[in-house]
């Protein structure tokens, strides 16, 4: 073999080895797993209610999403959240990043409204405090006030089955029990 | 609008740069027509087109036009106009048009420079339009910055505060210059081999395209160091940091590369060894980039981490420095000088080059071990100081070494006696290094003594330099002779620079103590005083403030008021360092909570002070290297056609 060719051998198993590394990562430990939903600064949508520390009611397990009414991946996943409101001992509740209140309520008439309380974040200092990259994102949060999932973009019908899984896994488990995600 | 016109400025410019690359096969299809020399007139305008988006960009943030994704998620329209136009290039995307711009500007020079080399240079530049229009598929494909969100959010997401700093300002631009830059000699590497032709004349056109790129890729190096060493409150200045680690690697090639082409342009050797450096400092660049934005790594630069940009990076990688490896490797060069003789100034200097890429190769390989050991299952690493000690410490103290030596040889083969005769000359720098440190420290300083001596030899080696230089023509009298003075004057900021390593290393000073009103602090020789202790809140984050009077033994020095800010909105500490810096030593304060006693209720504060000898040198060694690099640039540009130079 000419002694000129060894570079391009070098480079060829150098971005076959980055490439590999890239493909077969081991899913880095999600961040969020361990981490408590940060408090979030929100305003209720009916009323005047603002809570500058807004936090799923402890020792229930819910689903907090966010999303927009400007939004076609929020409508898009719209039938699944009905699917997730159904089921019992979960609060489900939307945050609507960047709204208007007339906007969100005719949205919510329309397409029916499938969440337990609708808050508004108005500010955008909550999609700051969570690390809102865009809507729809949902997080799954447990008994303890830990994520215990998070899933950027629209619910689908995988995703949908996947979390009604954790749901019932979070429903029957013990209060703060660290269980592993799935 | 103007983010419309922005897009079409990117979409324009892609199309061009396609039709750029493919200029040879059209002129080769469409013979006995000239179509080469219309490159140049495509590459100024693909400047344009670029200025144009990147200005586009820039106005989108100027006016905070929040209908635009990037200004939402990188702006806040209550930030000083400064930063908000330093936010253009804060985040990944524009980023991006900073990298396609700066291209674009060396595409532009490389068009307009008239050189001797006409015909390659206008393939150079058709090689440049395959490469443009590479990044620019990336960019319109996964990282386009124009990109609208309807309907507008009424305010933007802000910026890290972290990135708030006049360092982003210098920082990434002098960066990509430096990275960018080495783009252009790798299109010219691959002119030249397609053309089989890489001779003295080549190395003198592309000299100037090394020397751009190495002096911003030094300033941009130094640059970024010094803002960690402001904003971070670590009391560092390297850290080892992936990320670091990566902006290392096309320098180290860079610099091999500058010293190769040097004797390219001379002698006439080393032209195999000149292309494949060549090659792989771009290669170098874009590997750097794609570990930076693939997410293949964590790092303080916690960037874009999107493995959909990172296989799309890898595959432009592959296309640009494998195909360039490929055309290495499938055609060799007909090279008719002779190898070079190891004992003469240019075997000096291919052993330094050696040194250098070895050195580049303990890099890449601490950066990318963790990666691939994860991949095989292996448990988390994380190579650190231990690692570079060891390893990179062992490579430049003999590169140190030959720098003094090298530039007092003969081209040609040197004798034993003529070595003999220069090692009398440096003689007396090993004699003052070993009695003036041996004196000054304990004898456990063994480093110290070893830092010492290698910076003395190349201090005195360069002050022989010069002398010699002196008598054997005017400095500063013409451009060859300041560029050899520069070239001298680069040594003596890498003595500077290893001076300013040593002390900080073995040096520096530590001190760490709570802070309790009424009770002055004693670091050493030193002696706090806390005058006054405040809490303030501001815009958007609230100030803890502890202003001191320091003194050292008994005499006033000076007042310092380091700083913590706490953003709620991000729920994000900084730390703002209070620093007093004088030639000879900088006094480092930061304050800090520290853990909590149970039974104290309160989080009490800490204050941790760095005593850092010589911290100062470094900045000065960056300085001096990049203005140096530039001389060494600009007498490459005026000294393009020397005679002779065809021979």
């Amino acid at each position: 073999m000419k002694t000129q060719s060894l570079p391009f051998i070098a480079f060829l198993c150098l971005a076959l080895g980055m490439w590999a590394a890239m493909e077969y990562r081991p899913a880095p430990a999600a961040p969020q797993a361990a981490t408590p939903l940060p408090p979030l600064p929100l305003r209720a949508l009916e009323g005047d209610r603002v809570d500058e520390t807004w936090a799923p009611e402890a020792g229930r397990v819910s689903i907090v999403n966010f999303f927009a009414s400007w939004c076609t991946p929020c409508l898009a996943e719209h039938p699944n959240l009905k699917t997730l409101s159904r089921m019992k001992g979960v609060d489900l509740h939307g945050i609507a990043w960047n709204d208007k209140p007339e906007n969100l309520r005719a949205y919510l008439k329309k397409n029916g409204n499938p969440y337990d309380s609708v808050w508004r974040d108005s500010s955008g200092k909550a999609a700051i405090a969570v690390g809102l990259r865009g809507v729809p994102e949902t997080y799954v949060v447990g008994r303890d006030g830990k994520i215990r999932l998070h899933i950027r973009g629209a619910l689908n019908d995988t995703s949908t089955r996947k979390l009604t899984a954790l749901l019932e896994q979070l429903r029957t488990e013990e209060v703060a029990a660290d269980a592993p995600l799935p | 609008m103007i983010a419309e016109l922005g897009q079409l400025c990117l979409c324009l410019a892609f199309l061009l740069a396609c039709l750029q690359a493919a200029t040879p096969l059209l002129h080769w299809w469409s013979r006995p027509h000239n179509l080469l020399p219309l490159v140049r007139p495509m590459a100024t305008t693909y400047a344009m087109l670029l200025s144009g988006a990147f200005a586009a960009l820039i106005y989108s943030y100027a006016i905070s036009d929040f209908s635009v994704m990037n200004v939402v998620l990188n702006s806040h329209s209550a930030k000083p106009l400064l930063y908000k136009i330093v936010a253009s290039w804060g985040n990944h995307e524009g980023s991006m048009i900073l990298w396609a711009w700066i291209l674009g500007a060396y595409g532009f020079v490389m068009a307009f420079v008239r050189t001797s080399e006409r015909k390659l240079t206008q393939l150079a530049l058709a090689v440049m339009g395959a490469v443009n229009a590479g990044l620019l598929s990336f960019i319109l494909l996964t990282s386009n910055p124009f990109l609208r969100v309807w309907p507008t959010p009424a305010e933007g997401q802000d910026l890290n505060p972290l990135l708030q700093d006049i360092g982003l300002a210098f920082h990434p631009p002098t960066l990509y210059v430096g990275y960018v830059g080495f783009a252009a000699v790798f299109c010219y590497a691959v002119a030249g081999l397609l053309v089989r032709r890489i001779d003295r004349a080549w190395a003198l056109a592309v000299h100037p395209f090394i020397m751009v790129p190495w002096s911003a890729l030094t300033l941009g190096i130094g640059a970024g160091s010094w803002w960690a060493y402001r904003e971070l409150g670590w009391g560092g200045w390297w850290f080892w940091d992936p990320v670091e680690n990566v902006s290392l690697l096309p320098w180290l090639v860079g610099t091999a590369l500058l010293h190769a082409n040097m004797v390219l342009a001379r002698r006439g050797q080393l032209a195999q060894w000149v292309v494949l450096l060549a090659i792989l400092a771009f290669g170098m660049a874009l590997i750097g980039t794609f570990i930076v934005r693939s997410g293949l790594i964590t790092s303080v630069h916690a960037f874009a981490s999107d493995p959909a940009r990172g296989v799309f990076i890898l595959a432009y990688i592959a296309i640009t420095t494998g195909g360039a490896l490929a055309l290495y490797a499938l055609r060799p060069l007909h090279n008719k000088a002779a190898p070079p003789a190891f004992a003469s100034r240019t075997g000096l200097i291919l052993l330094g080059n050696v040194l250098l890429v070895a050195s580049a190769a303990t890099v890449l390989l601490a950066i990318l071990y963790p990666v691939f050991s994860q991949l095989l299952g292996a448990p988390e690493v994380a190579v650190g100081a231990p690692y570079f000690n060891r390893t990179f410490l062992p490579l430049a103290a003999p590169m140190l070494v030959l720098s003094a030596l090298a530039p007092l040889l003969p081209w040609d083969r040197f004798t034993p006696a003529q070595l003999a005769q220069r090692l009398r000359l440096l003689g007396p720098a090993l004699l003052v290094a070993v009695l003036l440190v041996g004196t000054l420290v304990d004898h456990e300083h063994i480093l110290a003594l070893g830092g010492t001596a290698l910076c003395l030899w190349l201090l005195w080696g360069s002050a022989v330099a010069v002398r010699r230089a002196a008598r054997a023509r005017a400095l500063l009298g013409s451009w060859p002779a300041r560029r050899q003075l520069a070239g001298i004057l680069a040594h003596v900021a890498v003595a500077i620079f290893a001076a300013g390593v040593t002390s900080t290393a073995l040096f520096k000073q530590t001190y760490d103590a709570p802070l309790e009103e009424g009770r002055d602090l004693q670091f050493g020789d030193y002696t706090l005083h806390l005058k006054q202790a405040t809490r303030t809140q501001e815009h958007n984050y609230t100030v803890r403030r502890a202003t001191f009077a320091i003194r050292k033994n008994g005499v006033h020095v000076t007042e310092l008021s380091p700083e913590l800010r706490y953003y709620p909105v991000r729920d994000m500490q900084t730390t703002e360092a209070a620093l007093y810096s004088t030639p000879m030593r900088d006094i480092y304060l930061a304050i800090g909570d520290i853990p909590t006693p149970k039974e104290s209720k309160a989080p009490r504060l800490g204050v941790r002070m760095y005593v850092m000898p010589g911290q100062q040198w470094l900045w000065f060694a960056f300085i001096l290297a990049a203005i140096s690099g530039m001389v060494v640039a600009l007498s490459a540009f005026f000294t393009r056609h020397p005679h002779g130079a065809r021979a």
